[in-house]
């Protein structure tokens, strides 16, 4: 979320926030916000977006024309995978992102949740852009290092990785 | 075509589709997957995944979050973390009670957000035994 905005634009956004937090204490339901804005609209969304725009509105029409919550971004913000990713262990994790352009999911905060990742882990980093995982060769690629990792570690016609031993989990 | 189902989750109905594997024998259990979708997605754009994990032997649960794509929920487009979490979890019950699927051998695989989403389920959800994002 902050990734995708200048300083100006994040500080709008928390601002907003503010303000749908006093609305629905007022007993209003959330404010309706657009899912994606182009970046230069500066009008309150959840995802600006730049010269992705395009691929946004031909890849996912979907997305582009949906709508959600203010309240929504809240909780995405309050949302915290990494405090928790540690507890995936001792069943196996595997993350696959890709190196190209990316602005959405930023490779530093996915690299600094894998290394918080205990083992058994696997990385597979893949040279595509933000979207490419969603069309052609690098679905292709994502998909099949997603299936490598399922047959490791669940294999079909075979019982590995049912059992885990009770005092090896985390919680 | 996978086929359409539903299961209720704190009073709302979550509609899903899922994938059976063609080559599944009769009375077979197979490992299998629930699949969560990304930030204001749907099911429905993860048919090629839902697709490529049966044809490859595994049993696919795809789900709309309550308050996307057909699932219930008064108020659309709730993107809230910590009930799809709730909901990936329901999907692991869910695939527990079919007779295709190894309850104790389920995955949780999530695209962009949902990748995030299935870290924590996972991480919470011991039945969980592997994660994929």
């Amino acid at each position: 979320m902050r990734a995708l905005r200048d300083a100006e634009q994040w500080e709008d956004l928390l601002d907003a926030i503010d303000e749908d937090r006093l609305r629905r204490f007022r007993g209003e339901p959330s404010r309706r916000i657009p899912v994606s804005l182009p970046f230069a609209s500066r009008d309150i969304c959840a995802m600006p977006t730049s010269d992705d725009a395009l691929q946004f509105q031909t890849m996912m029409p979907e997305i582009w024309r949906s709508d959600m919550s203010m309240e929504s971004l809240e909780k995405v913000l309050q949302f915290s995978p990494i405090a928790t990713i540690a507890q995936i262990s001792p069943r196996p994790l595997c993350i696959i992102m890709n190196t190209g352009y990316e602005v959405i999911h930023p490779i530093e905060a996915v690299m600094k949740a894998y290394a918080e990742a205990a083992e058994p882990k696997r990385l597979v980093l893949l040279p595509y852009d933000q979207l490419g995982f969603y069309a052609d060769e690098g679905q292709d690629a994502a998909m099949g290092a997603a299936l490598g990792f399922l047959e490791d570690v669940l294999p079909v016609g075979s019982k590995a990785g049912g059992a885990v031993p009770r005092s090896r989990f985390a919680i | 075509m996978p086929e359409r189902v539903e299961f209720v989750v704190d009073g709302t109905h979550v509609h899903a589709d899922l994938y059976l594997p063609q080559d599944r024998k009769a009375g077979e259990r197979r490992p299998a997957i629930v699949a969560g979708h990304g930030f204001s997605g749907v099911r429905d754009m993860l048919a090629p995944q839902g697709t490529y994990f049966s044809n490859a032997g595994y049993v696919t649960l795809a789900i709309d979050y309550r308050s996307f794509g057909t699932s219930g929920g008064a108020v659309r487009g709730e993107q809230f973390p910590e009930r799809h979490m709730d909901d990936l979890s329901a999907g692991i019950s869910y695939l527990q009670t079919r007779d295709e699927v190894e309850p104790d051998r389920i995955a949780l695989w999530g695209t962009s957000f949902g990748g995030g989403v299935v870290l924590g389920a996972g991480a919470r959800d011991r039945r969980a035994r592997a994660v994929i994002a």
